[in-house]
């Protein structure tokens, strides 16, 4: 069932309906069947998956927390053990508990890897084969396809996992709430990736109804629509169109299709997760935000603090700092700093956790070589900014520019939002090398772009080149004026009949300029496949 | 605290109420009008305008509307009626129809063209059901309608909700959906289209049939048929299937003998009058607008005279130019249609 389908409208309206008038202690449990019903009507045959996934996460966080509990009860009661003696039977039972946490993450992690790779392997294995030995009898093609929300739902079982690994979190005893909490479907489709003590509080709080949660919700929702509907699902075809012919359109005709696709991305995923939130919101439930204007960052490492925060936060909570402060890696940044040059080796615990966090985001994205090249080139321009911040501001100090000055913002923000985007543009190349080479053609033949050719070549209206930018323009003085505070929050301050006028235009405005229905090739949400 | 909740309920009920009325407003500007094209669209909304019984309620495809004249009949035999049709009606669409105006307005005979019989149940098309269902009011014989004429790549809410279908017109609409928003001229008479054109051709040739020989029409469509008979049993009502004159070669004289033998284990009556044009006194060459494929106005008018005669010789149908009620509706009718004759005739002379 897709967010942006009556069939969605109906059902929230009716779990609405049904949340609100069940008991506040047992509103969980209509979440949870709504949830399973949700998940159901997306592919019922993938629901053993995350089956699989809920049952083996919630019995190897009880026992690891058993576990604990018995060693602590243990020490407690021993208190005639030595120190070493305590230690040694400490390390016996983390011994066991992490042979079964990592037990758990090779079977989950595992399922995903296998779904996401397994035919890109077989890909590799083939063309290798046929490279080194001749042999041309292919191995097929498995053709998985990846059950909804699959990478979300790890993430998000891993990172609990993780927490009751290291005693942050208490595991959940009740089995249906941690079902609840693996498969709550408005984030089930393309996160965020909630953590379980955050979501847990909001999941079963019992708190009244509150209509403005509902009018909140609402218009949190319909805004997201703007975005999905009237910017991202416009400029898709051309999107698509365009990075396919980028060896015929150069110029111009690329670098607005580089232009469209930060647009596309940004309206498709940032929408979604407007609706997610916005659907949670009217259920009274708080999720994390996912998206702080991005747009509007200053250099590539603020734009990741604020595009997709969830999955950046579950990186570096559950990778980058675990890297960063492991014994191998402080042990070889020791041995560097010694040995070849303090410099470096201050850098070697921060730098290797980075490339290997960002070759995993890469990964993660998708198994081809060009997410491989994306993250890894996010990562060197994270890097690059780092090393030459002494630079940087040396420059600024020689020729007295005002840092906080609003030409030296613009600057900043411009550069980063096209660097951005020229790195989005490998989510559409073939592979890697066309990627820099739909870069090098942004920057070709520009006398050769006429606006009427695009509109008749891509067969991309003029009134939806037109809206689409009007569009996209509305978007970001809504996010200026949003850095002042909240603009639902002052909507919903007014009376009720503004509140309405202003709900009602937008809906209007979604419905008319909307691209949806019959006749359009409005796309699923491109996060979905991730 | 009463006042609050009398308050919170009032601005409740308006809100609705004015978002109910947005919505309807941007139904009716969004939605074709079916003024200038496509008039046949018009033809379910002007049923429902319709005060006075109908007689005879015709339906079929658009050889109906282009070839019986409701004013014509009345004017020569004194009974009421109305085309019900619109271009390529399926049997689906001509049950439904029907089966509603059973509700609305219940007549005492059903003309059904079977031309469109020849298709079976899966062949659907869009615009087609959108002229048909459009302006259709709300009931359970618009939803059975939709359900069964929607084609796969369609959603049932946009039928109920043609916002979803037809916003992308956003940058196409013109004068005329602004200006017919809430009300719409009159652009049938009775579901007739008046069309007043002539072929430019010294010789049409007689059809010759392309289906071949011993071909029976699809299962699927027989049963829709039958149960448009049994509908008209049950309720009472008699039905008369015919096949308005038209030279379309799609038609097999198989399809004739299965249908007379469907009409007479029926105990009703089925007329190709295609077989008829000589005694009607139909030239396709002068007839016909478009080489025989539908009457035109002169076309329309000889077949009318020459159906409602054998409607009047076999049915019971009281003759209503007596009753001053009657006749004072279908006099406006009358002049409704001779006008709208003449100035189509005045239009085409000034082209």
């Amino acid at each position: 069932m897709s967010f942006v389908s009556l069939n969605f409208g109906i059902f929230v309206l009716v779990l609405l309906l049904a949340y609100y008038l069940a008991p506040k202690k047992h509103r969980w449990i209509v979440l949870l069947l709504a949830s399973i019903y949700f998940y159901m009507l997306c592919g019922i045959k993938y629901i053993g998956y995350i089956c699989v996934t809920t049952i083996s996460t919630y019995v190897a966080a009880r026992v690891i927390e058993n576990n604990l509990n018995i060693q602590n009860a243990y020490i407690k009661e021993h208190k005639e053990l030595s120190r070493e003696e305590k230690k040694a039977y400490k390390a016996t039972s983390k011994k066991s508990r992490k042979k079964i946490f990592l037990l758990c993450v090779i079977l989950n992690v595992g399922i995903l890897a296998f779904l996401k790779y397994a035919d890109f392997s077989i890909a590799y294995f083939n063309y290798y084969r046929l490279l080194l030995t001749g042999n041309t009898n292919y191995v097929n093609q498995l053709n998985l396809l990846l059950p909804l929300g699959i990478s979300f739902y790890t993430f998000q079982t891993v990172g609990y996992l993780l927490d009751v690994y290291n005693g942050k979190s208490e595991s959940e005893k009740n089995f249906f709430k941690f079902a609840l909490f693996v498969s709550f479907f408005p984030q089930i489709i393309q996160g965020p990736i909630s953590r379980f003590d955050d979501l847990k509080a909001e999941l079963f709080k019992e708190i009244n109804f509150d209509f403005y949660n509902i009018k909140s919700g609402f218009i949190r929702i319909l805004w997201g629509l703007f975005k999905k509907l009237i910017i991202a699902d416009r400029v898709a075809a051309y999107v698509r169109d365009a990075f396919y012919f980028y060896n015929d359109y150069k110029g111009l005709y690329i670098l607005f299709a580089v232009f469209f696709y930060a647009m596309q991305i940004y309206g498709d995923f940032s929408g979604g997760i407007d609706i997610t939130i916005g659907v949670a919101e009217m259920l009274s439930i708080k999720l994390t935000e996912n998206f702080e204007r991005p747009f509007f960052s200053k250099d590539i490492a603020e734009y990741w603090r604020r595009w997709h925060i969830t999955l950046g936060t579950w990186f570096k909570d559950y990778i980058f700092y675990p890297l960063s402060v492991s014994k191998p890696l402080l042990n070889l940044g020791k041995k560097v700093r010694t040995n070849v040059n303090e410099n470096l080796g201050k850098r070697v615990p921060l730098y290797i956790p980075l490339v290997i966090t960002w070759l995993l985001t890469g990964m993660w994205h998708g198994s081809q070589s060009k997410y491989i090249a994306w993250g890894l080139l996010n990562c060197f321009f994270i890097i690059l900014g780092t090393e030459f911040e002494p630079v940087s501001a040396a420059l600024i100090e020689k020729y007295k520019i005002n840092r906080e000055g609003f030409w030296f913002k613009f600057y900043r923000i411009f550069k980063t939002f096209w660097l951005m985007s020229f790195l989005r543009s490998f989510d559409m190349a073939k592979t890697a090398g066309d990627g820099f080479k739909i870069i090098k053609n942004c920057f070709l033949e520009w006398n050769k772009f006429s606006l009427n050719t695009m509109f008749e070549a891509f067969n991309f209206k003029a009134e939806d080149f037109y809206l689409a930018i009007i569009a996209i323009i509305i978007v970001f003085i809504v996010e200026i004026i949003q850095r002042k505070g909240s603009i639902r929050k002052r909507i919903l301050e007014k009376n009720a009949f503004v509140q309405l006028f202003v709900t009602l235009a937008l809906a209007c405005v979604v419905m008319i300029y909307g691209y949806y229905g019959r006749g359009f090739d409005a796309g699923s949400f491109i996060y979905l496949n991730f | 605290m009463k006042k609050s909740i009398i308050k919170n309920i009032i601005i409740c009920v308006i809100s609705i109420l004015v978002t109910l009325l947005v919505l309807v407003f941007l139904n009716q500007l969004f939605m074709p009008k079916y003024i200038d094209e496509n008039i046949d669209g018009r033809i379910t909304p002007e049923f429902y305008n319709e005060k006075l019984p109908v007689d005879v309620l015709f339906v079929g495809s658009s050889t109906v509307h282009y070839g019986i004249s409701p004013v014509v009949m009345f004017n020569e035999y004194g009974f009421t009626s109305f085309d019900r049709s619109n271009s390529s009606q399926t049997a689906n669409m001509a049950k439904y129809f029907i089966s509603e105006s059973f509700i609305i307005n219940k007549p005492k005979l059903v003309v059904y063209d079977v031309s469109f019989l020849r298709l079976t149940p899966n062949d659907k098309d869009e615009p087609s059901t959108r002229k048909a269902v459009d302006y259709m009011h709300m009931s359970l014989d618009k939803l059975k309608l939709v359900k069964n004429e929607m084609c796969e790549d369609e959603t049932f809410y946009d039928y109920i909700f043609p916002l979803f279908r037809y916003h992308s017109r956003w940058n196409d609409l013109k004068t005329e959906d602004y200006k017919y928003v809430i009300r719409k001229p009159q652009v049938t008479s009775n579901g007739f289209l008046i069309n007043t054109e002539v072929n430019d051709l010294d010789f049409i040739p007689e059809p010759e049939y392309n289906v071949a020989e011993g071909t029976k029409l699809d299962d699927g469509s027989v049963e829709i048929l039958n149960n448009i008979i049994k509908l008209c049993k049950d309720n009472d009502v008699d039905l008369m299937l015919i096949r308005v004159p038209t030279n379309n070669n799609n038609w097999g004289n198989s399809y004739d003998e299965q249908l007379t033998s469907i009409a007479e284990q029926n105990n009703i009556s089925y007329i190709n009058f295609t077989k008829d044009i000589n005694e009607i006194g139909i030239d396709f060459c002068t007839d016909s607008f478009d080489e025989g494929m539908h009457l035109n106005n002169a076309g329309a008018e000889k077949f009318s005279k020459y159906l409602g005669n054998i409607i009047k010789d076999n049915y019971e149908l009281t003759d209503r130019r007596n009753d001053e009620k009657y006749v004072t509706v279908w006099d406006k009718k009358t002049e409704w249609y001779e006008n709208a004759k003449a100035n189509q005739k005045e239009n085409k002379e000034i082209k």
